[in-house]
């Protein structure tokens, strides 16, 4: 039986008869733990699955159906990575071109294809370290606060509350000077009524009486007048009573009207005072809220936008810090791998550029 | 608490009281001086008439009064008796009058009284009115110690 080709599933299987032996130590993702310093896994002659690979190897006389727990792909690189270093039994150089039985790498052949340095190229080019990207700390803008306008409700409650107390209480009272006035009105000068009473002229009988006995009808002239006399003073102390009353209902009058307008001086002045008091009152609460408005208003504002600038810096420095680890992980995975692969290509394992290239 | 105005009422009732009583008390009295006054001059119309037959008989028998007769002592006589007799019903006729003039002025009085009395109680209950209306300390209560 001719000897397998370096590189090939058989090469491969025959060097690693237990690799995929269900009783060796595994990890908890399958792979496993390590390698015997003399089996070194290889790459798989095709595909980068390595399920594929896992195929060909359950044709291997060691191998089981648990075979179907082997890693992944990425599992492989791993597996690479921890059996190197190892030596090469055929040296190779991995720059080697053409087909088989090639310088070196334990006689090519078996018709598998020749190394590419094209695909060698692209393996190291997608190998390639990876730049790490930085992420500019977005600075805030600076917010102030929002401030509702000063509510001048119930001041504006307190006025107008005192505009109708005052309003009422001056209808009250001009209701009672107007009732007062219609009793008022009712007055009457009781002096100015006509003499109901007045000395009687001479009767008729004792006119004639007079002038039977030959006596003038005049002859008590004298007393008549008085009478006359008597009724005119009396009419003229009716008429002074009168004029003096009239006077004096008259100075009620303006004294009810003088009371009228105090009643109305002094309300508006308690409605002066009073909105002042009110205006007075609002003005020191405006006062006092303009200033804490500021004061603490900006106080939150500052202390809303130091918080803000502090959670950006943490969530900026935490997402460079993971970008620059993720990428110095990557870089040093490939790295390995790539050594790996340079390892594996020394020692003279063939690779199908047509795998390769280009990925 | 609502104010209470009755003991204005009750001043007015007092005052309405007050001019009742009087003015009954001073119609009666003008009633009693117009009849004392009535009766005064019937007696003295009464006692006139009574007393004329006889003061001029007293001429007659003294021959002064006969017929075509004329004495001018009778004469004079008998001016002065009826002009006295007019004078004095004429005195106590102004005499009645005046009484009834005063009692007139007092009724009057009573009257202007009673307005004023009446009107100087509105006039207390409307300044009370309006000084409760203008209490402060209801606008203190009011607008919550303003």
């Amino acid at each position: 039986m001719a000897e397998p080709a370096v590189g090939s599933r058989e090469w491969y299987l025959a060097r690693n008869p237990n690799i995929f032996d269900a009783s060796k130590p595994r990890d908890q993702r399958g792979a496993p733990v390590s390698f015997g310093t003399a089996q070194y896994p290889q790459l798989p002659t095709s595909g980068n699955s390595y399920q594929e690979g896992l195929r060909y190897s359950s044709q291997a006389p060691n191998a089981t159906s648990q075979a179907t727990q082997a890693p992944s792909g990425q599992y492989w690189w791993n597996d690479m990575a921890a059996a190197s270093p190892m030596a090469p039994q055929q040296p190779l150089s991995p720059y080697t071109t053409g087909g088989g039985g090639g310088g070196g790498g334990g006689g090519g052949g078996g018709g598998a294809p020749a190394i590419d340095a094209n695909a060698v190229y692209a393996l190291l080019n997608q190998g390639k370290p990876k730049q790490a990207t930085w992420q500019n700390l977005a600075f805030q803008d600076y917010v102030p606060s929002k401030y509702r306008n000063f509510d001048s409700k119930q001041y504006d409650m307190m006025r107008s509350g005192l505009a109708q107390a005052i309003d009422a209480d001056r209808a009250a009272g001009m209701n009672a000077y107007g009732d007062l006035r219609t009793e008022m009105g009712n007055w009457q000068n009781s002096f100015n009524a006509p003499t109901t009473v007045e000395n009687p002229t001479q009767s008729a009988a004792m006119q004639r009486m007079l002038q039977a006995n030959g006596v003038p009808t005049n002859v008590n002239q004298a007393d008549t007048n008085q009478g006359i006399q008597a009724d005119a003073a009396f009419g003229n102390v009716l008429a002074l009573l009168g004029a003096v009353n009239d006077q004096a209902q008259q100075s009620r009058m303006r004294a009810v009207g003088g009371d009228e307008r105090r009643l109305k001086e002094t309300l508006d002045a308690e409605r002066r005072g009073g909105d002042l008091m009110v205006n007075m009152t609002e003005a020191k609460a405006r006062e006092l809220y303009e200033r804490e408005k500021w004061e603490f208003g900006e106080q939150i504002a500052q202390q809303n936008y130091a918080s803000r600038m502090q959670n950006q810096q943490y969530n900026n420095a935490g997402i460079n810090n993971v970008n620059s680890q993720n990428t110095q992980g990557a870089n040093a995975y490939n790295s390995s791998a790539i050594q790996t692969l340079l390892q594996l290509l020394a020692e003279g394992v063939k690779i199908d550029p047509a795998q390769y290239k280009g990925a | 608490m609502a104010t209470d105005y009755g003991g204005y009422e009750r001043q007015t009732g007092d005052v309405n009281y007050k001019y009742g009583t009087e003015a009954s008390t001073n119609a009666y009295a003008r009633f009693l001086s117009q009849q004392r006054g009535e009766r005064n001059l019937g007696d003295m119309s009464k006692q006139f008439g009574r007393s004329y037959p006889n003061f001029k008989s007293g001429f007659a028998q003294r021959g002064l009064g006969q017929p075509g007769v004329r004495s001018g002592s009778m004469q004079q006589s008998m001016n002065r008796y009826v002009g006295d007799y007019a004078q004095q019903y004429q005195r106590a006729q102004q005499d009645q009058t005046l009484e009834g003039q005063q009692y007139d002025m007092q009724q009057r009085n009573l009257d202007q009284w009673r307005q004023q009395a009446l009107q100087a109680i509105e006039t207390q209950k409307a300044n009370d009115i309006a000084s409760a209306a203008q209490n402060l300390d209801y606008w203190r209560r009011a607008m919550g110690g303003l």
